[in-house]
């Protein structure tokens, strides 16, 4: 069996536990819920095989706690992060917003750990349908502090169990928490995948706290500074951090962009659409390409400063917010084109009719 | 005769290395050295795992010499779950003061207290904010002077002081929680034999204990050391009663 | 070795007082019960009045040494030849 036929949020579970995660601790919230329920199908099943004496499906997969809130599951998580383990946690907006002091705790101390955001219309309490408007939360803040995720943008089911295994890998490596961003659609749609192929890097963790055993010194996961000099080196150091990642992590895909004279850029459930809307509009005559960014952060700007040098001299972006994802757009381009928004809010995906009916528009 | 040696009376501290910030006379130091001794007694430091909290104690880390997290104000429950979770051959153990334990943390407290997760809490109750300066706390006594209580804690503003082991008695899953005062050095014998037991459930895996110590602050409290421990004697082991709640 | 000593009788016992450690907050003064301990005159690096023993009669209770906050007491038994 090479093919999985799966919901996006399951999937995400399919790729967690192929990465070799240790601990799952969550809370129910719609339209993520899915994770948790799957997760707690496979780690009970588990455990009735080992009451028959047969041998477990996912050895490594050792905690699955419904937690009582979700400052109670980012706290879990921290406390599984640092005791050298690889841990996750999924929510949707509101409960995003709930996890963020949680979230600033992880990032100074360095943890890494796996957080899913699986979006919803928002202000407030919002709606359960898709939006993208957690984009600011989840790339330029969102808890307090100087701090950056490590954020990766899925479009597709095989995405969403990739690149949650991409993300345990750069967390180790980086020790930085990563957050998956996807929306209520990915989440709830069913596709065909192939078994994602994406190897287990295991990186060491002597700064884990596991006991003082025969060390030396003592392993505490902290950040508090009452002086400023120590809090300059530690916040250097980060900042070396985050300036590494920002080398050598970028991902993005573009489509068709050789001869293009207008950019649709969009991430997420949108970039699909808009896939399908530069087909449209080449038939219709017009030359357009997509950039689609996958890691929101680090952010591919160089790109779009690129592209908008030659022959691209109008951008179009299509989210499903008020215009959040378009300023860091304007950022890249800094002015070298001009940048139109599509904003779709509310609930409704746009479809590729939708989006040519706005790329005619700057035609 | 002359002397001609000096054995001492007590063996070498080696979990608790003193030298603190705390105030002159807090209890801090008295309870975090009891910890070290019965650590030191128990032969387990080299597997505990101590979850501070934020309050006065914040550094606790730095005069324990074990493996330690620091994490957000009252979610240490939450945060010693996971560990002991995943790590239970580890002695995990949380010390948490009154505004971390009984205001901001009391969802995570119940709840890791009623899954009988198989951790240690120390509860620090000193009646008062000491960190921030001397706010109310939810422990703080009926009448009881504070900086958010100037003119003395009130009923209709604030209700009552809570009781948090009475609160956590009516749960089914703890098997151990006792009431203990640091007030004078027979007390402070007995909060020491009930740190060693609440441990040794952990130790021997039988469940959730929690030990909740009567402290001072002399700062907050504008009063001497000797007198902080006589409000501790005779006011607020009224409010506060001493004694074993549930040992299974 | 520290359980047995308690088996000797007649021992006398002498205190130590580590000044780098002390506090001054007088509560090994308070619990004395022989009244052998008091604040006296001269600081340490931190500027705290550290406590001084009146350098005989202490029987080796032990309270003071339980009481302090810094553990900066020690006591000792002194075998006499």
């Amino acid at each position: 069996m090479s093919r999985l036929y799966l919901k996006g949020n399951e999937a995400i579970v399919e790729g967690a536990l192929r990465a070799g995660l240790n601990a799952f601790f969550s809370y129910p919230i719609t339209p993520a819920s899915e994770i948790i329920e799957a997760f707690a199908e496979k780690f009970f099943a588990d455990r009735e095989r080992e009451k028959r004496g047969e041998k477990p499906l996912y050895p490594k997969f050792k905690v699955f706690m419904q937690m009582e809130s979700e400052i109670a599951s980012i706290n879990a998580v921290m406390g599984g992060a640092a005791a050298g383990f690889r841990v996750m946690t999924s929510s949707s907006s509101p409960g995003i917003s709930l996890k963020m002091e949680g979230i600033s705790y992880l990032a100074a101390c360095e943890l890494p750990c796996v957080i899913v955001n699986i979006m919803r219309g928002g202000p407030g309490l919002g709606s359960i349908q898709p939006e993208q408007g957690d984009y600011f939360q989840a790339v330029k803040g969102g808890g307090h502090g100087d701090y950056k995720l490590i954020v990766f943008a899925p479009n597709s089911v095989q995405e969403m169990a990739e690149h949650t295994m991409l993300l345990f890998n750069l967390t180790d490596k980086y020790r930085n928490p990563g957050m998956l961003l996807a929306d209520g659609y990915l989440g709830q749609m069913k596709e065909s995948m192939e078994i994602p192929k994406i190897p287990i890097e295991e990186y060491e963790k002597p700064w884990a706290v596991t006991g003082i055993g025969e060390r030396k010194k003592q392993n505490v996961i902290e950040f508090l500074y009452l002086v400023p000099e120590p809090m300059i080196e530690a916040k250097k150091r980060l900042l070396k951090k985050y300036k590494e990642i920002e080398k050598n992590e970028i991902r993005y895909e573009t489509y068709k962009i050789d001869d293009a004279k207008i950019l649709i850029t969009a991430y997420g459930t949108c970039s699909r659409v808009a896939k399908a809307a530069v087909d449209l509009a080449r038939e219709k005559g017009v030359k357009v390409g997509l950039l689609r960014p996958i890691t929101l952060w680090p952010f591919p700007y160089k790109i779009y400063a690129e592209l908008t040098n030659y022959q691209i001299d109008r951008v179009l972006v299509i989210e499903m917010s008020f215009g959040q994802f378009v300023e860091d757009v304007r950022l890249g381009v800094e002015g070298r084109a001009e940048v139109k928004l599509y904003a779709c809010y509310g609930g409704i995906v746009p479809t590729e009719e939708d989006i040519w009916e706005k790329i005619k528009e700057i035609a | 005769m002359r002397v001609s040696a000096l054995i001492p009376k007590y063996p070498e501290p080696e979990t608790y290395l003193g030298r603190t910030h705390y105030c002159p006379g807090c209890g801090h130091g008295i309870l975090h050295k009891i910890l070290g001794e019965v650590i030191d007694e128990l032969g387990i430091r080299k597997k505990v795992i101590l979850i501070e909290p934020i309050g006065c104690s914040v550094l606790a880390l730095n005069y324990l010499k074990v493996d330690g997290i620091q994490g957000p104000h009252g979610r240490a429950p939450a945060i010693a779950t996971a560990v002991k979770r995943l790590r239970p051959e580890n002695i995990v153990i949380t010390y948490q003061g009154d505004g971390d334990l009984a205001a901001i943390g009391t969802n995570e407290i119940l709840h890791a207290a009623n899954r009988g997760e198989l951790f240690t809490v120390i509860f620090i109750n000193n009646a008062v904010y000491g960190m921030t300066g001397g706010q109310m706390a939810p422990t703080t006594l009926i009448g009881q002077k504070s900086t958010t209580t100037p003119t003395g804690r009130k009923v209709e503003y604030t209700g009552y002081p809570l009781r948090i082991c009475e609160l956590l008695n009516t749960l089914e899953a703890p098997v151990y929680l006792e009431r203990v005062s640091l007030h004078d050095v027979e007390h402070i014998l007995q909060t020491k034999a009930a740190i060693k037991k609440a441990l040794l459930k952990q130790i021997e895996k039988r469940g959730f204990s929690l030990v909740e110590v009567l402290s001072n602050c002399p700062t907050n409290w504008k009063m001497s050391p000797e007198e902080s421990w006589e409000f501790v004697k005779n006011e607020m082991v009224k409010i506060f009663p001493l004694g074993v709640f549930r040992d299974k | 070795m520290y359980r047995k000593l308690h088996l000797i009788r007649f021992l006398s016992y002498q205190i130590k007082i580590l000044e780098d450690q002390c506090k001054g907050c007088q509560l090994c003064v308070y619990v004395c019960p022989k009244h052998l301990l008091k604040l006296s005159s001269h600081t340490n690096e931190k500027g705290y009045f550290v406590v001084e023993w009146k350098n005989m009669g202490c029987i080796g209770c032990g309270l003071c040494y339980h009481i302090c906050p810094e553990q900066a007491i020690r006591i000792y038994a002194e075998v006499k030849e």
